[in-house]
């Protein structure tokens, strides 16, 4: 009995040895003595995330005909994304390069094809790494790009093509395989949309965008979306009830100080500082030391940008990388959602309410996330309320050139349009817990941005 | 004689009726009374003046100046009554976009699209037709398997 006390003492006085040690050199946030037994380890779920870069934000089957379906939610488990992985993968194997030429959306959106959209450039090392695969024959020609169009022929020939958008040059590469060009070609006709399908702007003629838009249409009176509501997770806002939901940013939960600052409800220890803001927005900062000689790549980064927000229980919705910016020792990422597969777009008053460009934004400097920002909310799709579109997208687009026009402004070339769920302040003032969500039509003419209720 | 000048007189009655036909418009338009419309164009949905689909609609689309009204309908040949039949009216005023955009369905068969612009408020006019025969999606579906078929045997033959 003797021996087992003094065996006890001895693990005691080393672990408390230890503990110092790590306390000593800044290690406070491993204070807790069970740590070890609840590890959350970062590297490990950022490994894991990272293959999800190479995922496109959006993918849009061309049935053909001037007819396409974009699809945003649940990419990864969507039979047509598996079927054009593997022939992906195909390429990056042993695709052949056929040319480079000059884009010509006429003759890349007109046959049955899948595209595959990036909202950055997407270098070829990287996108050949998170399949996997090594780039090959692909980066003697290709640095980067936007999108892949996939176009299955009926010889059974698989075209890739590879489009860099900024200098609006295509990549064209090819495989056999005749298996693999009638799977996905049954593939993409197997996908139809509840009563909504896009066109493109190339191919209907519409000289107003800067660049190829697939243009939301539907059936007068067939298509009905859902209405979606927001919901904050964080529930009753007070002091307290907030920073219990907060745990999952401190390692020691129960450590953490909790006060009201200028206003702003503030949680923090050592190295962690949680701000939850009036306009519904959460932003984290972490001060702890970053190691330099801690490497990182654009993937890992991405990794743990993606699994720092999974870890994040409250937010509950599909997210997709909607912009990424590097800067000398920092990559920040940029991500949105969509629901139903129609992206949700923020109102420029909520930009400058809550100083937010997009739901999450997360910066990463080597490996460790050093700040998040998220507006706050969930969203839900309503079971039962479902709304007809009333104004569709040539009214949408008469009133905003209308009001150009009386605006005196020479400029009406669209480079950017969407039809979306518009979040708006009076969303997020509102301290209800439920507020719709406005299905709206998105323009950005010259750098001015334009909303047009489609309700 | 009379009868020469009676035969003279039908004849001439005959051609002037198909004269004063001739001048109205596919929606009963008298083209006399404008001018040409220039700045019209049918920008996508149809691809040749004739063609053959599978498709049971297309989104026509075009441009022209803002105030015009254009006027679209699709009409078949009713074999039973010997005419035309229309099956399918819609107008659209052109806003200040200049485009338009019409969803239409298409019968099996012969579908003859008639396009109609008019701006009353310029005195311009243009016409526009198109001839889209569709076919049944049986004959897509035989074509496929047909198409997957040889496919199949150049794979037998290759891996032979």
């Amino acid at each position: 009995m003797k021996y087992v006390k003094n065996l006890l003492v001895v693990i005691l006085v080393l672990t408390a040895f230890v503990l110092t040690e790590r306390l000593w050199f800044e290690e406070y946030s491993n204070r807790n003595f069970f740590y070890s037994f609840i590890p959350y380890n970062a590297t490990v779920a950022a490994n894991q995330e990272s293959s999800r870069f190479v995922t496109p934000y959006r993918m849009v089957a061309g049935t053909g005909n001037n007819t396409y379906y974009i699809l945003y939610n649940n990419l990864n488990s969507n039979k047509l994304k598996q079927q054009a992985d593997s022939v992906i993968k195909n390429v990056l194997n042993s695709g052949q390069f056929k040319e480079s030429k000059k884009l010509d959306w006429q003759e890349l959106l007109t046959p049955v094809s899948v595209m595959y959209e990036y909202n950055l450039m997407m270098p070829v090392d990287t996108f050949a790494a998170g399949y996997g695969q090594k780039a090959g024959n692909l980066s003697a020609k290709l640095k980067g790009f936007n999108s892949i169009i996939l176009t299955p022929g009926s010889d059974g020939t698989i075209n890739a093509d590879f489009l860099d958008l900024s200098s609006r040059i295509s990549y064209s590469y090819q495989i056999k395989d005749q298996k693999n060009a009638q799977s996905l070609s049954q593939e993409i006709s197997s996908i139809k949309g509840l009563g909504l399908y896009y066109i493109s702007s190339s191919l209907s003629g519409f000289g107003y965008f800067l660049e190829n838009t697939f243009i939301p249409q539907w059936h007068a009176e067939s298509y009905v979306y859902p209405a979606v509501s927001t919901i904050n997770p964080y529930g009753e806002l007070l002091l307290r009830n907030i920073g219990d939901k907060l745990d999952s940013f401190f390692n020691n939960p129960a450590g953490k100080l909790m006060d009201t600052i200028n206003g702003v409800y503030t949680y923090g220890d050592e190295s962690v500082v949680v701000k939850y803001y009036d306009s519904n927005v959460l932003e984290y900062s972490n001060y702890a030391t970053i190691d330099r000689s801690t490497e990182s790549s654009l993937l890992s980064d991405y990794g743990a940008a993606v699994a720092f927000i999974k870890n994040d229980e409250l937010i509950s919705n599909d997210f997709y990388l909607s912009s990424y910016a590097e800067n000398e020792d920092t990559r920040t990422f940029c991500f949105n959602y969509a629901l139903n597969d129609i992206p949700l777009i923020l109102s420029d008053k909520l930009y400058e309410k809550a100083d937010l460009n997009y739901p999450i934004e997360v910066t990463v400097e080597r490996g460790t996330v050093i700040k998040y920002r998220k507006l706050v909310y969930n969203f839900i799709l309503a079971e039962e309320a479902e709304e007809y579109p009333a104004v569709d997208f040539v009214q949408a687009l008469n009133g905003v050139i209308s009001v150009n026009q009386q605006a005196e402004s020479e400029h009406d070339a669209i480079s950017a349009m969407e039809l979306g769920y518009l979040i708006d302040t009076k969303s997020v003032e509102t301290m209800d817990l439920k507020e719709q969500l406005y299905y709206t039509w998105y323009f950005k003419i010259d750098g001015q941005v334009y909303n047009r209720s489609a309700q | 004689m009379n009868k020469v000048i009676l035969r003279t007189s039908i004849l001439c009655f005959i051609l002037t009726l198909l004269f004063s036909v001739n001048t109205l418009a596919y929606h009963g338009y008298d083209l006399d009374e404008y001018e040409i419309l220039e700045d019209f164009e049918v920008t996508g949905g149809i691809v040749k003046e004739k063609e053959n689909t599978f498709d049971t609609t297309r989104t026509l689309t075009g441009s022209t100046i803002p105030g015009t009204l254009v006027i679209i309908s699709i009409n078949q040949y009713n074999e039973e009554f010997d005419e035309e039949e229309e099956i399918y009216y819609d107008e659209v005023k052109v806003g200040a976009s200049g485009l338009f955009t019409q969803i239409v369905e298409f019968e099996l068969g012969e579908n003859i699209i008639l396009i109609t612009a008019v701006n009353e408020e310029e005195g311009l006019i243009c016409e526009y037709s198109a001839i889209i025969n569709r076919k049944d999606q049986e004959i897509k579906k035989e074509l496929e398997q047909n198409s997957g078929l040889q496919g199949l045997r150049s794979r037998t033959k290759s891996s032979e």
